[in-house]
C-alpha cells in the first residue's frame, strides 16, 4: 500500500509540475541582429534574393513600380517599409509564412535606401513564452540622372574587420584615381587595375566605426573614364555571429534540415516547423527555399534552384 | 492560514498515513492531496508572459523605422551630392584640357 501511494503520489506531482514547461521555443544566446547592426530580413527584388540587404539601378524618370519588391514573412506579423526619398511609408499585416509583395509609385527622381522591417509573431502561446525580435533589411536604390556606368554594392562587415570589394572596371589599365565620400569622411587614393578589377578596402572608408550603416558614394577615375559606385555598408558589433548554415540533406521524397541548437523554426517554402531539426516531404523538380530562424532575428536561408541542382545558401 | 510552502509537507504526510489505513480512507485523503499539489504547483509555477512585451519591441522597431531611414537616407544625399560636384568639376577639367 506505502509503495503504491508513493508511487501515485510522485506521479502526479511529475505531472502537475510539468505543465508549465510546454510551448518554449529554443532560445539564442546571441544578442538581437538588428541592434548589432546585422540585417537579417529576406527579400526578394527583381527576382533575386536578398539576404539583409539588396540593390537595384534606375534611370531618373523611371517609374518605381519597376522594382519587383517582395518581403518574406514568417508565421504571421508585420512588414514595414520606409524610404522618405522613394516616398513609400507602409506596413502590411501578414497572416502566414509567405512573400508579401510591395507595390511602388511614382518616379524615380533621386537614389534612396528602402528600410525593410519584419515583426514576426509566433503562434501565440510561443509567443507569449519568449522575447522575439525583429528582422531588418535595407535595398539601396541607385538612380542614375544620366546614361552613365555606375557599380552598386552591399557588404556586412564585422567591426575592426576588412572586406574587399572587386569592382569591375573594363577598359581601363594602370592606375585610378579612387574618390569617396560618406558619414562625413572623405577617401582619395590611386589604386591599381588588376585583371579590369579594382580591390577596394572596406577599412579605408570605415576607419574605426563601431556598429553602423553608411553609403559610401564614390567614382573611380581612369582611362576608360568615370565609373561610379555606390556601395553600402553596415558594420556589425564585434560579439554578434551570423547563423551557421543549416545542414540539408535530400533523402528521396523527403528533406531533412538540422541547423543549429538556436535555431526556433525551420522553414521549407511556406510550411515551417518549430525546432531546429525538421522534415519536409521534398519535389526535386521545383525551385525551394529552406530557412533557419532564431527568436533573435538571426536567419539563414538556402535556395535550391532546379538547374545546378546546389544550394546556394546565405546568412 | 496556512503558509503555501507547506501544502506539499501536508499533502505528503497526509498521503503517508492513509496508506496505513484502507482503500476508501487512501482514496480520500489522495483526492485531497493532489488538490494541495495542485494549488501548490499552481502558485510556483512561473509562467512569464511575453506577449506584451513582444508588442511594446514591435511598436518600437516600428516607430524607428522612418527614423532610420531619415538618417541614413540624410547620410547618402550628402555624399551623393559632394560626388556628383567632383565629378562635373572633374569633366569640365578634362574638357578644358582638351580645348
Amino acid at each position: 500500500m506505502r509503495k503504491v501511494s508513493s508511487v501515485l503520489f510522485f506521479a502526479m506531482a511529475l505531472v502537475l509540475s510539468g505543465q508549465g514547461c510546454a510551448h518554449k521555443l529554443n532560445l539564442d544566446p546571441s544578442p538581437p541582429s538588428g541592434s548589432s547592426g546585422y540585417p537579417s530580413a529576406e527579400f526578394w527584388v527583381q527576382g533575386r534574393l536578398a539576404h539583409g540587404l539588396g540593390e537595384v539601378v534606375l534611370r531618373k524618370g523611371d517609374q518605381l513600380n519597376g522594382i519587383q519588391l517582395e518581403v518574406q514573412g514568417y508565421f504571421s506579423g508585420t512588414i514595414r517599409i520606409d524610404s522618405g526619398y522613394c516616398h513609400l511609408k507602409k506596413s502590411v499585416n501578414y497572416s502566414d509564412t509567405e512573400l508579401v509583395p510591395f507595390e511602388l509609385s511614382g518616379k524615380a527622381e533621386s537614389s534612396c535606401l528602402i528600410n525593410i522591417l519584419v515583426s514576426s509573431v509566433y503562434p501565440s502561446s510561443y509567443d507569449s513564452a519568449t522575447l522575439v525580435y525583429e528582422l531588418k533589411g535595407q535595398l539601396l536604390v541607385k538612380v542614375m540622372p544620366t546614361d552613365k556606368p555606375v557599380y552598386v554594392a552591399s557588404s556586412k562587415v564585422k567591426a575592426r574587420t576588412d572586406t574587399g570589394l572587386a569592382i569591375p572596371y573594363d577598359g581601363g589599365f594602370g592606375g585610378v584615381k579612387a574618390t569617396f565620400r560618406g558619414c562625413d569622411q572623405d577617401y582619395s587614393e590611386r589604386l591599381s587595375v588588376i585583371d579590369s578589377q579594382v580591390l577596394m578596402r572596406s577599412q579605408a572608408l570605415l576607419r574605426d566605426m563601431y556598429t553602423d550603416q553608411c553609403t559610401y558614394e564614390g567614382y573611380l577615375d581612369g582611362t576608360a573614364g568615370i565609373l561610379r559606385v555606390s556601395w553600402n555598408i553596415w558594420v556589425y558589433a564585434r560579439d554578434f555571429s551570423p547563423l551557421p548554415i543549416p545542414k540539408i540533406a535530400i533523402d528521396g521524397r523527403y528533406v531533412t534540415v538540422t541547423a543549429d541548437p538556436t535555431v526556433a523554426a525551420v522553414i521549407l517554402d511556406d510550411t515551417y516547423s518549430l525546432g531546429n531539426v525538421a522534415r519536409f516531404k521534398w519535389d526535386s523538380g521545383v525551385p525551394h527555399t529552406v530557412r533557419a530562424l532564431t527568436v533573435k532575428g538571426r536567419s539563414a536561408v538556402c535556395r535550391w534552384e532546379i538547374f545546378g541542382s546546389e544550394w546556394k545558401c546565405y546568412q | 492560514m496556512l503558509p503555501i510552502d507547506s501544502l506539499p509537507t501536508i499533502a505528503a504526510t497526509l498521503l503517508l498515513n492513509a496508506s496505513q489505513a484502507g482503500w476508501p480512507s487512501f482514496l480520500t485523503v489522495f483526492v485531497v492531496s493532489s488538490i494541495l499539489l495542485f494549488l501548490y504547483t499552481k502558485s510556483r509555477r512561473i509562467k512569464p508572459d511575453y506577449s506584451k512585451k513582444n508588442k511594446e519591441l514591435r511598436q518600437v522597431s516600428e516607430a524607428r523605422n522612418p527614423v532610420d531611414n531619415a538618417i541614413a537616407e540624410a547620410q547618402q544625399h550628402k555624399a551623393e551630392d559632394v560626388i556628383e560636384d567632383l565629378i562635373r568639376r572633374s569633366e569640365e577639367d578634362a574638357n578644358t584640357s582638351k580645348r
